[in-house]
């Protein structure tokens, strides 16, 4: 229950409409909630779930189909690998994680896309990482509540 | 991992270079017209803002000054009857052999791409008013962009300040012709192979041309906001601010160009070949390349 409503909230999220330049800023919400559900409730969702999350947000938003499928998933595996490790982490060193995955996340997309379209290279691409990191706690802490309230 | 991997791979490929996949996008549109349309809350929040939290003085002073400016365009208008027939009878003289005749539907802006890196909108018209893709899509000011697919009720539209987006231009002032592309930031666009002997001034006035077939020809782009003249490059570089506001506007319109025959004109003998243009126009742009995509 809380998964999915989670989830609903970070598709909405992941269209947050934000003015001009500060749209390079807005984090990828579905990757950090479903991240966030991997490490939290291995035995309800896996890899699986995140590549139909990620499947779902591109069908919504009219990607080419598969794109976040893919960058979602394979960031879930390498995140899954270090499992263990990332769940013993203090709030800053999460954040830090945060960042990276994130930056992980965006390369591959932005990877993927480079297929169909022309995208620049340059540091925008990395900005949601940062802005990730900082929103990391905002983020983790009402998952957490989300998860409290339902159980 | 590698059969999700994989799997995802194949569904990339199958949608980037086949049309098998367009199916799923047309049976989801509806899913996502909720995540369409909070996408466009701020801009409907910003004209709520502005309709109801106005006072009376503030009200009664804008409609005043809206009335005044209806007389002014009124008066303007009987002008301009004179002057469009006039000109018909002018055109009917060189031989023209067609008038063009814009019509325009109402659209609302419903969705707006959450992608930074996509100037798309999405607006509420589409193949059940006649959309079609390649109409051209204005708002109260200028061109805004063009429609590149079409929905049962919706269709979107690509922004003329995408990055992929170009299209052909003149200038007012002297008829030079150029192409403006998009630069991915909704306050700019960049003027592409404007050689340094080209007259052009910050100011200047930048109408859709009609080349290349997609573009009614006429409707503001931008006016020309930054000339930076390097020595060492070959080009000079040219911002435009366009004219019409990209990011802001709600309520646009879509222009459908029909074409009439200039028939009931009288028709004269054909007149000798029509002096060439005397607009200097150092790049000569053929309009099969004027690329619009």
């Amino acid at each position: 229950m809380a998964l999915c409503l989670s989830l609903i909230a970070g598709l909405f999220l992941y269209s947050l409409p934000l003015q001009g330049d500060l749209a390079f800023w807005r984090p990828p919400f579905v990757l950090l909630i479903s991240a966030y559900w991997l490490l939290a409730q291995p035995q309800h969702v896996g890899i699986t779930f995140v590549w139909f999350s990620g499947l779902l947000l591109d069908l919504l938003y009219g990607n080419v189909i598969g794109q976040n499928a893919l960058a979602m998933s394979v960031t879930a595996y390498l995140l899954k690998t270090q499992e263990n490790r990332a769940r013993h982490l203090s709030l800053p060193f999460q954040c830090l994680a945060a960042m990276l995955i994130v930056m992980l996340y965006q390369t591959i997309w932005m990877s993927t896309r480079l297929v169909s379209e022309d995208i620049v290279f340059s540091w925008p691409i990395f900005y949601p990482a940062l802005s990730s990191a900082l929103l990391w706690p905002l983020v983790a802490g009402s998952l957490y509540h989300l998860q409290r309230i339902f159980r | 991992m590698l059969i999700l991997a994989l799997a995802a791979l194949t569904l990339i490929a199958l949608d980037s270079f086949t049309p098998w996949l367009h199916p799923a996008h047309v049976w989801l549109e509806p899913l996502a017209q909720p995540f369409r349309w909070a996408s466009t809350l701020p801009l409907r929040w910003r004209e709520w803002n502005d309709q109801s939290l106005e006072s009376r003085a503030v009200i009664i002073a804008n409609n005043n000054k809206l009335k005044t400016e209806i007389l002014v365009y009124k008066a303007q208008l009987q002008r301009m009857a004179e002057l469009s027939a006039e000109n018909l009878q002018l055109k009917s003289l060189l031989n023209g052999a067609e008038l063009i005749k814009n019509n325009v539907i109402v659209a609302d802006l419903v969705g707006i791409s959450s992608d930074p890196f996509r100037h798309i909108i999405t607006i509420n018209r589409g193949t059940s008013d006649n959309i079609s893709e390649g109409l051209a899509v204005i708002d109260g000011e200028g061109l805004m962009g063009q429609v590149v697919e079409v929905f049962e009720n919706h269709s979107r539209v690509l922004l003329i300040t995408d990055s992929s987006h170009a299209l052909p231009v003149y200038n007012l002032r002297n008829n030079v012709r150029g192409i403006i592309e998009g630069s991915g930031d909704f306050q700019r666009l960049r003027l592409r192979h404007v050689s340094p002997t080209q007259d052009i001034q910050v100011g200047d006035t930048l109408l859709s041309s009609g080349l290349g077939q997609r573009f009614p020809s006429g409707y503001p782009v931008g006016t020309v906001s930054m000339i930076d003249r390097d020595p060492g490059q070959a080009f000079i570089e040219v911002s435009i601010t366009p004219a019409a506001k990209v990011d802001r506007s709600l309520h646009l319109l879509v222009v459908f160009s029909s074409v009439e025959a200039l028939d009931n004109y009288p028709q004269t003998a054909p007149a000798p070949a029509p002096a060439p243009a005397p607009a200097p126009a150092p790049e000569k742009l053929d309009p099969n390349h004027a690329s619009e995509q």
